[in-house]
């Protein structure tokens, strides 16, 4: 397990029993708006705690909604799909489409328990390092507060 | 108004379709027919592909069974190049799957001509067996003549498929001809309402004339279906999503689970030639299968069920007509119809999308907007 | 596996020796070196050198962002032998070093990245980068004006036979009546319309439309609505250099562009070029003229929000020409604020200072006609009042915006507008001729002088032919399919943002069924996946970005 101090700085002041609890989220992110967002966080040292994981697509439109249940169930507490905004897809209108994808996703998880801000789907250009990081942020908070991810209890998946 | 031709029934129901159904053969109509027949024994009703007139011996779209939904059989009969011309007799829930994988361009419809029935249900095929074996007379006319007295939810004692007693389309009237009975008396006549151009030219063709009416009896009988049925299915949605409403209560209702994908192999809808959660994508290697044990301390054989379940669902549920098939086919009776059936009513309202209601929506997952779903 | 340290810039938070000690301990690696910069000379040589004594067969690259130097190290890859699908970045730079204080939870990130980038590229599949084959070398231009004419001109000195379609009854659009002094010789436009006019390999078609495009890079069919009739071309690849309308000033009421005495700049510059200025309703040599910049530029109410590059340098010059003609007229410059991002510019302001012309920042409120006579209403920003001119003559600088026919052409090449509604796509990125073989030049994407449409244009001219001529290479990332296994259902095709999914007939080998199977176009797919999230049975695969390497590296990760 990753372990950071500076993680319970960032989000500030979680009770007794919650600051045990390091949650693990991973982000899709895309080549083109939200991972180079992401390096531009990293260039501006914004910090943000180290138990969030990155992993590179090329467009969110190209992330199965099997990539998030995989990593839901697998543990991550949370899972971020981020890119382009709105008519800024550099494929496009990739990332419409995964906001479709994700919006059954969503609605599907919700119905078995599993608390929909678990997933989020946010629009992070490139230049928006301070809000990769406050995005970031602001999940470990929110994920902070659900506890953690409720699949992890059951082996038996 | 409808556009109809009225069938007198001269010795029974079956007797009166099963002539329609060779006349349209041998008046070369159609070069083949896709329709229910009995089985020699009698135990059971099966689809079958008819090519001869003399063939056409016990059609039958009224039996209480329904052993697959065979929207399939038009998949494998007809492809990009198909000429031959083909008449399909469907019940509701499969009619909508066919509309649905025509969407999918697995069903080339050009030359096929689709007529369906007034679906009163359906039992599980064991339980209908056990009582064809044991009745002396035509099984299916005897249980149409009790639900007329007893009622549509529970046949000689025995609970209809969840799937037919929820089902909220007994009927479909999109189809090129559907067949109607639903609060007609069976015993005198059948109305064939001609609903497509194509089921117009069909029926006139054959010599029948059509004239324009909009039987009442039928609307008020469905209506009394439909409410019924909504009851029970909202019953049994509540049932379900208090049960799968939290991860532990899910994990129990998968509980049983053995991987055998059986509900994906009868499904309709899942169309593909090898599934997702079947392919090389999720092979371990032997390592893997170690390493992952020692890092979780623990990992259930086989692997990836729920992957595979909450995966599926994501694949198909815009599209799930809920037969009910998967359930049917499931050796350990998970409640899958229930599932499909609350979760898919939850998915499909947020694209105000209803599956196999017509042939113009487009698929969900085949288009997007701009504007929606601002609050994802 | 090589961990490049990025010249000491990383390896501030993490422990690096600690990273390398424990990674080196996975079976899959087979030797690790510690780098200084791998994007350097230095570095490159050490990676060749390296991995030709090693039998590694996939490369971890330990450092910075993919996003900075990937095309660099993909290239020393390969010549080390090993192509890029199987090298993987792991971004320990940007996404641990320089973000997380604590040297423990750093180097303990950096090694769950390292390990999932092994996963990842464990699981890869190398794919030869594949050439592909343009059929047709002919070339589409759209738009007749001063891009459309370089750009023909530029193809057919290049060999390449062209198509050129103009809406208008003659070539050369509004550079036409433009007094282009600071141009050479050669590229004034009349002689240029005339060379083309008379060259053999050039089809010109006038009053002419393009009405359908379709096809793909190296195989457009267009359908052109011509004066006689309907007719289609078969080209390779498109030169969209339809240009831009100049705001028409009637939108903006309070100019009163119905009155005779104002007249906006293109109208003007006819009268300079046939040294003909005049007051048109009294036919004389106006006293006082007045120049409005930015109409309907700049103004969300009534016009566009974006700026126009070139009215300031062209009302200055127009002003100093003016001063030339007739010194006694007074000029005046009423202006927002000057912006002139070409060459020169200072120096043509200095000049038109130095001639008189006289310069007043405000917004001019409205123009009047009281008594016959012409005045304007306008604020004085430095002087901080509203000031009334008389005036013999106003000058509307309008500004452009995207040509009428600008939308239709976009749906038909499936182009997005931008904001401002220009073909202003390519404006921001370095790819001049997209991956469908098409290019935009000229004010089409968005407003520009006459200097820069035909600097565009000669280069969209090269850059097509180049590789109309050479062929190009499938791009890195691209997706493929496995045709056994398509089910045809077409969401791919209808998802791709690109048209690069074309439906293709086959006979199953066994059966004889006759059906359709997705094929993926490689000179137009772009590698965005839509096709692989869109297929239910995971058929196209993303090269690099496959199912099974991102699922790998999810297990890895968590």
């Amino acid at each position: 397990m990753v372990t950071d101090t500076k993680a319970e700085e960032t989000v500030d002041a979680p009770n007794e029993n919650e600051k045990k609890f390091e949650p693990k989220i991973i982000g899709f992110l895309c080549n083109w708006c939200s991972y180079t967002g992401a390096d531009l966080a990293g260039v501006s040292r914004l910090q943000y705690p180290p138990n969030f994981i990155p992993i590179r697509v090329m467009c969110t439109g190209a992330v199965d909604p099997v990539y998030v249940i995989k990593a839901l169930l697998e543990g991550a507490d949370a899972v971020l799909v981020a890119g382009c905004h709105p008519g800024d897809c550099h494929y496009l209108s990739g990332n419409y489409k995964a906001r479709r994808r994700i919006a059954i996703l969503k609605k599907l998880l919700e119905d078995i328990g599993l608390e929909e801000k678990r997933v989020r789907l946010e629009w992070i250009s490139a230049s928006e390092g301070q809000k990769f990081a406050d995005t970031v942020n602001e999940m470990m908070k929110e994920t902070i507060k659900l506890g953690p991810n409720p699949i992890k209890s059951e082996w038996d998946i | 108004m409808a556009k109809i031709v009225r069938l007198d029934v001269k010795k029974d129901v079956l007797a009166t379709l099963n002539d329609f159904f060779r006349n349209l053969l041998k008046n070369n109509m159609s070069d083949a027919l896709v329709v229910p027949q009995n089985l020699p024994s009698g135990v059971s009703t099966v689809q079958t592909i008819v090519g001869d007139p003399e063939s056409v011996i016990s059609v039958n779209p009224f039996a209480f069974v329904l052993p697959a939904n065979s929207a399939d059989i038009l998949v494998k009969t007809t492809d990009d190049a198909s000429k031959q011309r083909i008449v399909a007799l469907f019940r509701p829930c499969e009619m909508r799957a066919v509309f649905e994988l025509a969407k999918l361009h697995q069903i080339n419809l050009e030359n096929v001509t689709l007529i369906s029935v007034d679906c009163l249900g359906t039992l599980p095929i064991s339980d209908y067996t056990e009582l064809a074996g044991k009745s002396e007379e035509d099984l299916t006319l005897k249980l149409l003549k009790e639900v007329e007295n007893n009622g549509i939810s529970t046949i000689s004692g025995r609970d209809l498929r969840p799937a037919c007693l929820t089902c909220e389309f007994p009927v479909i009237d999109t189809a090129d001809i559907s067949i109607w009975t639903l609060g007609l008396n069976k015993d005198k006549e059948i109305l064939l309402s001609a609903n497509t151009p194509k089921g117009e030219v069909l029926l006139s063709n054959m010599g029948f004339e059509l004239t324009e009416e909009d039987p009442s009896e039928r609307k008020t009988a469905l209506e009394a279906l439909i409410k019924a049925r909504e009851e029970s299915r909202d019953k049994l949605i509540q049932g379900v999503k208090e049960a799968v409403a939290d991860i532990p209560g899910f994990m129990r209702v998968l509980a049983g689970c053995i991987n055998c994908h059986n509900c994906m192999k009868v499904c309709p809808i899942c169309y593909c030639k090898e599934c997702f959660f079947e392919s090389d994508v999720l092979k371990s290697s032997p390592k893997q299968y170690l390493d992952k044990a020692g890092k979780k301390g623990v990992i259930r054989m086989p692997m990836d069920t729920v992957l595979y379940h909450i995966g599926r669902m994501n694949h198909m549920i815009t599209s799930c007509v809920a037969c009910g098939q998967c359930e049917s086919a499931c050796p350990s009776k998970i409640p899958l119809l229930g599932i499909y059936l609350a979760l898919g009513k939850d998915v499909q309202t947020v694209f105000n999308y209803l599956p196999g209601k017509s042939l113009d929506e487009d698929l969900p997952l085949a288009t997007f907007k701009e504007e929606e779903l601002s609050e994802v | 596996m090589f961990f490049c340290t990025c010249e000491g810039t990383i390896g501030l938070n993490i422990d690096m020796n600690e990273l390398e000690k424990r990674v080196k301990k996975r079976p899959e690696v087979a030797f690790t070196v510690k780098v200084g910069n791998l994007c350097k000379r230095e570095g490159q040589d050490l990676l060749k050198n390296e991995i030709s004594k090693s039998d590694a067969d996939r490369i971890v690259i330990v450092g910075c962002t993919p996003r900075t130097y990937e095309e660099i190290i993909d290239k020393g890859a390969l010549e080390a032998g090993i192509n890029k699908h199987l090298l993987e970045q792991v971004n320990i730079r940007e996404h641990c070093d320089w973000i997380h204080s604590d040297k423990k939870s750093a180097t303990d990130k950096a090694e769950f990245l390292v390990g999932g980038g092994i996963a990842r590229v464990a699981n890869a599949l190398s794919i030869e980068d594949k050439e592909v084959v343009l059929p047709n070398k002919e070339v589409l231009i759209i738009g007749g004006g001063v891009a459309g004419i370089t750009a023909s001109l530029e193809l057919l000195k290049r060999g390449v036979i062209i198509h050129l379609v103009e809406r208008n009854a003659e070539l050369g659009g509004r550079a036409y009546s433009l007094d282009l002094e600071r141009l050479r010789e050669d590229e004034i436009i009349l002689p240029a319309i005339d060379e083309l006019t008379l060259n053999e390999k050039a089809d010109i078609m006038l009053n002419s439309e393009v009405v359908e495009i379709q096809g793909t890079f190296g195989d457009y069919k267009v359908t052109v609505n011509t004066e006689d009739g309907q007719k289609e071309v078969v080209v390779g690849g498109i030169i969209i250099a339809s240009g831009s309308n100049l705001f028409d000033a009637n939108r903006i009421p309070e100019y009163k562009y119905d009155d005779e005495d104002v007249i906006d700049f293109y109208e003007l510059e006819k009268m300079l070029v046939y040294k003909n200025l005049k007051v048109p309703s009294t036919g004389e040599k106006p006293k006082r003229l007045n120049f409005i910049q930015c109409v309907g530029s700049r103004d969300e109410n009534k016009g566009n929000t974006h700026c126009s590059l070139v009215c300031c340098t062209y009302a200055i010059k127009q002003a100093a020409r003016i001063k030339t003609l007739s010194p006694d007229t007074e000029v005046y410059i009423h202006y927002m604020d000057l912006r002139g991002p070409d060459n020169g510019f200072e120096e043509y302001f200095l000049g038109a200072q130095k001639k008189g012309v006289i310069f007043i920042r405000g917004r001019v409120a409205e123009i009047l006609r009281e008594n016959g006579n012409l005045r304007m209403r306008t604020e004085h920003i430095e002087l901080g009042e509203v000031m009334d001119f008389p005036t013999d003559l106003v000058v509307l600088s309008v500004g452009q915006e995207a040509s009428s026919g600008t939308k239709k052409l976009a749906d038909m090449v499936h182009l997005p507008l931008d904001v401002d509604g220009f073909l202003g796509y390519y404006n921001d990125r370095f790819d001049i001729v997209d991956r469908r073989g098409i290019s935009i030049a000229g004010c089409a994407q968005g407003p520009r002088g006459v200097a820069r449409s035909i600097s565009d244009a000669k280069k969209a001219a090269s850059e097509i032919a180049g590789i109309l001529k050479n062929g190009l290479k499938a791009k890195g990332v691209h997706s493929v399919i496995d045709e056994n296994r398509c089910m045809g259902c077409k969401l791919c095709e209808q998802l791709c943002p690109y048209e690069a999914i074309t439906m293709i007939t086959v006979k199953d080998y066994i059966t004889d069924e006759v059906k359709m199977v997705s094929c993926v176009n490689l000179a137009v797919c772009q590698g965005c996946g839509a096709c692989a999230m869109a297929c239910p049975g995971g058929v196209p695969q993303l090269i690099g970005f496959t199912n099974r390497e991102i699922m790998a590296q999810i297990d890895e990760l968590i």
